[in-house]
This record gives structure tokens, sequence and C-alpha cells, in this order.
């Protein structure tokens, strides 16, 4: 992880319970003393834009690498290195403005976290009615997404069992969340009720159909 | 908005960043002799010998937006020459991703020389301007 920070601090908590190694790389040297007193030794002091400092922080045996700086160039210079010298399997890159992002994809940095889509992402799921929401995109298969839909009450499947919903092609109804918060799993004969949150598997790209089926 | 007064013919020049190197080579592309149509991006008001021989645009180069502007289709020329290493490689590839052609990109840093190879973009060092680059202005 590069930077000790609140992200990576959260992040340490989170790994250390399942016994993974983790180094973090940090500039400031009084940061680093922090982060050792709280994990143990875990830091490498100086530059993460650093070959050196890479190797020394033993980037050629990391599975996963997490670059959450402020600063979208250095996220990118350090993933770039860590990408060509040491072949890092899995890098998360935080980044800021997202006009940079086909850059980053286009150099194979592709697991990208911007913290404004995050909280667009979170208000639109807190706030709309038939606005689906992304999930996640399935690892094995990019084209697959899983979206949340909330379903209002004039939607055409309300009152409706799923036996008699034909959703559109490529899509599969996964789960059920019920107003009261209970899940349900699908079938045959289950009802779908108003403000029922469904989660769906689609093909990316196909949100539109389905907020037109469901409209 | 496009604010930029590139022309058609493909003889565009796209330099971005101010720094020593930058004013280097514009001066060269200047006194090349091949009209180049040159833009200029930078952060710094700048009243330089070549302002009336060249569209300089004033923005901030630590957004991208400066960039969206531009019209790499028609640039035969691409460099990234601001006094920040890691600026220059990101606006670089960003560059390649608007789908220009011959990048160049200028780092402080010898280690990231072979950095962007894949992406056909060559990184340079100040003190050593390749070949490749001295042809846009050599004789």
């Amino acid at each position: 992880m590069i930077g000790a920070n609140n992200i990576t601090e959260h992040l340490v908590d989170w790994y250390s319970k399942y016994n993974h190694e983790i180094t973090i790389i940090e500039k400031k040297i009084n940061k680093c003393h922090e982060f050792d007193q709280l994990y143990g030794p875990i830091s490498q002091h100086g530059d993460a834009a650093d070959l050196n400092i890479q190797k020394l922080a033993g980037m050629e045996r990391a599975d996963i690498l997490i670059v959450t700086t402020k600063s979208d160039s250095t996220n990118f210079v350090i993933s770039s290195l860590a990408k060509s010298n040491f072949n890092v399997n899995t890098i998360i890159n935080r980044i800021n403005n997202m006009n940079y992002s086909k850059a980053f994809e286009e150099n194979g940095l592709d697991i990208l976290i911007n913290t404004e889509s995050n909280i667009l992402q979170s208000i639109e799921q807190e706030t709309s009615i038939l606005a689906p929401w992304s999930i996640a995109k399935l690892k094995t298969n990019p084209t697959k997404e899983i979206i949340g839909i909330k379903i209002n009450d004039d939607s055409n499947i309300v009152g409706k069992s799923i036996g008699e919903i034909e959703f559109p092609s490529h899509s599969q109804l996964l789960l059920i969340i019920r107003s009261n918060g209970i899940t349900d799993t699908p079938a045959e004969h289950k009802t779908i009720h108003p403000n029922d949150e469904l989660i769906v598997l689609i093909q990316e790209g196909k949100k539109e159909n389905m907020i037109e089926y469901l409209s | 908005m496009n604010n930029s007064k590139q022309t058609t013919d493909k003889n565009n020049c796209i330099i971005f960043g101010n720094s020593d190197i930058s004013n280097f080579i514009i001066e060269s592309l200047l006194n090349s002799n091949n009209n180049y149509n040159i833009t200029f991006l930078s952060e710094d008001p700048l009243n330089t010998k070549f302002s009336n021989e060249i569209n300089i645009l004033n923005e901030n180069i630590y957004d991208p937006k400066i960039l969206k502007n531009l019209d790499f289709s028609k640039t035969k020329l691409s460099i990234c020459c601001s006094q920040n290493t890691n600026l220059n490689i990101l606006t670089a590839s960003y560059m390649k991703s608007l789908k220009a052609e011959n990048i160049f990109c200028c780092s402080y840093d010898t280690q990231y020389n072979n950095l962007l190879n894949s992406q056909n973009i060559i990184t340079f060092n100040p003190w050593n301007i390749p070949n490749k680059l001295n042809s846009f202005w050599g004789n």
C-alpha cells in the first residue's frame, strides 16, 4: 500500500485479520513510525515512485498493490513502475480526475476507484426510484454487471409473480430485498411489491432496457 | 469550447508545460522553417520572444480538460515537458488515449526511460534529446 493515511489504516486493520503480509511505503518518517508503533514493522520509508524503494519494500512478492495518494500522476507512475518491473498482478488505484481513466486503463491499470463516483452512486441508491445503481462487474466476465433497482408503485411488475415476469434477455434476478430489509431468494411463486429492491445480473449497457421494462 | 488555433493540415505541434527544455524545443521548431503551428500549454502567463509566433493556452495544466479540446488527429508532434516528471508521464499517456502520434515525454529521472515503451511513447531526459525528436527540426 502506498501512503500512511486514513484509507490505508483501515485497510491494514482489515487485512491484518486475515494474516496477510502488508507493507506501507510512506515518504514521511514520522508517519512510518506512527504506523510501525500501531501495527509492528510494516513501513518502508521513501518515495514509492522510486524503483529502489519499491524493491526494498518487496514489491516483487506483492499480490496486490493499493495506491491511494491524492495525486493522479503520482499514482500513475507508481503503478506503472510496479507493473512493468515487478509484474504485480492486481493494482488498485485511487483516481481523482476521471478524465484520466482512459490513460490508466490503456496502461493496464483498470481497477480505478473514484471517490466522487462512489458518493454519486450512494446518493443515487438512497434517493432514486427506478434508477438502477451499479453494484459490481463480474471479474471473470466484465461484460456482466450486477445492479440494484428499487421498484416503485407504478411499475409494470408490481403484483406479478416472478414466474409471470419476463426479464429482458441476458438478465437474471438474483435476490429480492423487501422494503422491511428482509432478503428473499427468487422463486416462481413469489410476488413483487412496491419498494422491493431487486438485485439483477445484466449484460453491461442494458440498464436502460431494464428501466423501460420495469416502468 | 475549442480555444486552440490548430490548422487543418497536419503540421500542428503541441508543447505541454513551461520549462527550459520546452523553450528550447519551441525555439528549435520555429527556427526549422517547417512552418509548424505550435500550441503551447502553460500554467504561467508568458511573455516570451515567441509570444507572437505561437498559440499560448494559459490554463491549469494539472486538469486534463486543457487537452480535451485539442484535435490530436491533426497533430504531428506532442511533447510533454513541464517541470513535473510524473505529470509529464501521465499526460503523455492521456495524449495517447486521445489518439496522438509522435508523443515525447520529458523525464528528469532516468529510471522512467522505458516506462512508456509499450505505448510507443518516447521518454527522454532533457540533457539527452533523442534523434527522433531532433529530426523534427534538424536538417
